[in-house]
């Protein structure tokens, strides 16, 4: 059964680009543009696993990251985190957060692809 | 008969005799008496007041000098006692005098003073002598007084406007170095403030290039993932050729190059903490010195070291220490194109760690110095201008602080100063 993966970015580019990479690894891949749609998706579609970016309108990387770990059926989820503000304490509030990996823009599809493995191996 | 006639003959020789030394006494009798005649007339027409007077202070004798000075006629002054022209203060010294004299002391001429008969005190320059009678024994004392009020008025005018031209000219002496003292005092602070004010302008100039540069991370991060991402996603098509394929490799690799150029100036911007544990600083340096001496040496740059001892630690990462250290060492290097010194001491001042990396190079001017650390000011052709503005951020990140003092064709001295308890230094 092919594993479904959510995006939640506002540059529709970047979800374009890597929905067609993430595809073509094998998975499947459902999108939103913000924060509270990427919650409200990831409590109706149940994503195996969530990419997510940390400035978005509406609600942030961060808060969407609290809103999953407060949420019964998204609190499992696993979180990488995108993002291109690519600064140490982004990344120590992400993991203080729940995030399980935390990749800055531009990043090797290559590297990405085996967090995504090891992110869903871990939470099995 | 003979011897009758010889003894009247002697008799009237004897006569003669007698006759002449009459006759010279008589004639030198005269002379005298002429004589005080004519020292009378000197007495008596004298502008001085010439007196004299009785051991018991009782005036004989007073000239018409004495008339006018004192304003007593010859008959009012006889007899009257010589208190009358002594002011009460100089009472006492009178007596003296006239004790003086009667005890056969000499006594010089002296200044003293006088009053006259409305009331008006003179000073008078004053010579005494005793007077003796025909047997030599003394009877008063005869004095000759001088009006020298005026020339003492004159005098003590002259003397005040030159203590008046003493003291104005040690006062305007005193102003001239207040003046000189507040003017360098004047000068220091605002040297003072102008290197305050450069400093803050630099410190405001580089914190708003710092937001700037955390802002431009995220603006051109976004952009650069989807070039790479693009060039990534092309490269999986089998069906592109080797030259394609190729251009696309470079596209990604300039894409992380870039990504790179980023991460070090977010360095300046907001550099992380990396792993703080407390460091040798002495160590520290001796590492980057012995990884750069050979190197260094082929272009005759030889590095001194002067550490302290017994230094206590500073808590920080130290591949940041180490950056910090390899920009600037690398920089005094680049300095002395036809090589050099580098003297480097560490020493403890306050609470403070500060190290000194001194070059005896080519030095900058002030508007080289003043853009240092703004990231991508170079003055070298191959420099990408971002070292110094990566040693301040780790500096200014620690607050610590980092200055420079350098002139050119003078040489470079650069100081960092890292706090123990983590406080600025005050410099």
């Amino acid at each position: 059964m092919r594993k479904k993966i959510l995006i939640v970015d506002d540059e529709p580019d970047f979800v374009q680009l890597l929905s067609i990479r993430l595809k073509s690894s094998g998975y499947d891949v459902i999108s939103a543009s913000d924060g509270e749609n990427g919650l409200k998706k990831a409590q109706e579609e149940k994503p195996d696993l969530v990419i997510l970016d940390v400035l978005m309108p509406k609600i942030n990387g961060f808060e969407l990251c609290k809103r999953f770990k407060e949420n019964e059926s998204t609190k499992d989820v696993p979180l990488i985190m995108l993002t291109a503000l690519a600064q140490e304490h982004d990344l120590s509030k992400g993991l203080q957060e729940g995030v399980d990996c935390f990749i800055t823009k531009p990043f090797n599809a290559v590297d990405l692809l085996q967090e995504i493995e090891t992110a869903m191996q871990d939470k099995k | 008969m003979e011897d009758k006639a010889k003894g009247e003959y002697l008799e009237q020789i004897k006569l003669l005799k007698k006759r002449i030394a009459e006759l010279e006494i008589s004639d030198s009798e005269r002379k005298q008496q002429r004589d005080i005649r004519f020292l009378a007339t000197v007495v008596r027409d004298s502008d001085d007041a010439i007196t004299i007077q009785d051991f018991e202070g009782r005036i004989t004798a007073w000239n018409r000098g004495a008339g006018q000075m004192y304003g007593y006629n010859e008959k009012e002054a006889l007899g009257m006692s010589i208190e009358h022209l002594t002011p009460p203060g100089n009472v006492a010294e009178h007596k003296e005098l006239t004790r003086r004299l009667i005890a056969g002391e000499a006594v010089t001429s002296f200044e003293t003073r006088r009053v006259a008969k409305d009331g008006r005190i003179l000073d008078v320059w004053l010579t005494v002598t005793k007077v003796m009678d025909d047997t030599g024994k003394p009877i008063g004392i005869a004095s000759t007084e001088r009006d020298i009020t005026e020339r003492k008025k004159a005098e003590e005018k002259l003397s005040q406007a030159l203590e008046d031209e003493i003291r104005s000219r040690e006062i305007a002496t005193s102003m001239l170095e207040d003046n000189n003292r507040i003017r360098e005092e004047l000068e220091r602070k605002l040297k003072e403030l102008k290197q305050t004010q450069s400093m803050l302008v630099q410190s405001e100039k580089l914190a708003s290039l710092g937001k700037l540069v955390a802002d431009m991370a995220h603006e051109v991060n976004n952009p650069l993932m989807i070039i790479s991402g693009n060039a990534q996603l092309s490269l999986l098509d089998g069906s592109l050729n080797e030259e394609l394929k190729n251009n696309l490799r470079i596209i990604h690799e300039e894409c992380n190059r870039a990504k790179n150029i980023i991460q070090r100036l977010l360095m300046f911007s907001r550099p992380g903490r990396g792993e703080q544990k407390p460091l040798d600083i002495n160590r520290s340096i001796e590492s980057v010195v012995k990884l750069l001496e050979h190197q260094f040496g082929l272009s005759n740059v030889k590095m001194s070291l002067q550490f302290a001892k017994g230094l206590p630690r500073v808590v920080m990462d130290e591949k940041q220490f180490q950056e910090v250290v390899m920009n600037l060492v690398s920089n005094a290097r680049d300095a002395m194109p036809e090589g050099g010194e580098i003297a480097i001491n560490t020493s403890l001042d306050g609470a403070y760690l500060k190290a000194e990396i001194k070059d005896s190079g080519v030095g900058m001017d002030d508007m080289t110095l003043a853009r240092i650390f703004e990231p991508f000011f170079t003055t070298k052709e191959k420099g990408t201008g971002l070292g110094l503005s990566i040693c301040y951020g780790i500096i200014k990140g620690l607050n610590g602080k980092i200055q420079f003092d350098s002139r050119p064709q003078k040489g470079t001295t650069v100081r960092i100063w890292l706090p123990i308890a983590g406080e600025a230094p005050h410099v």
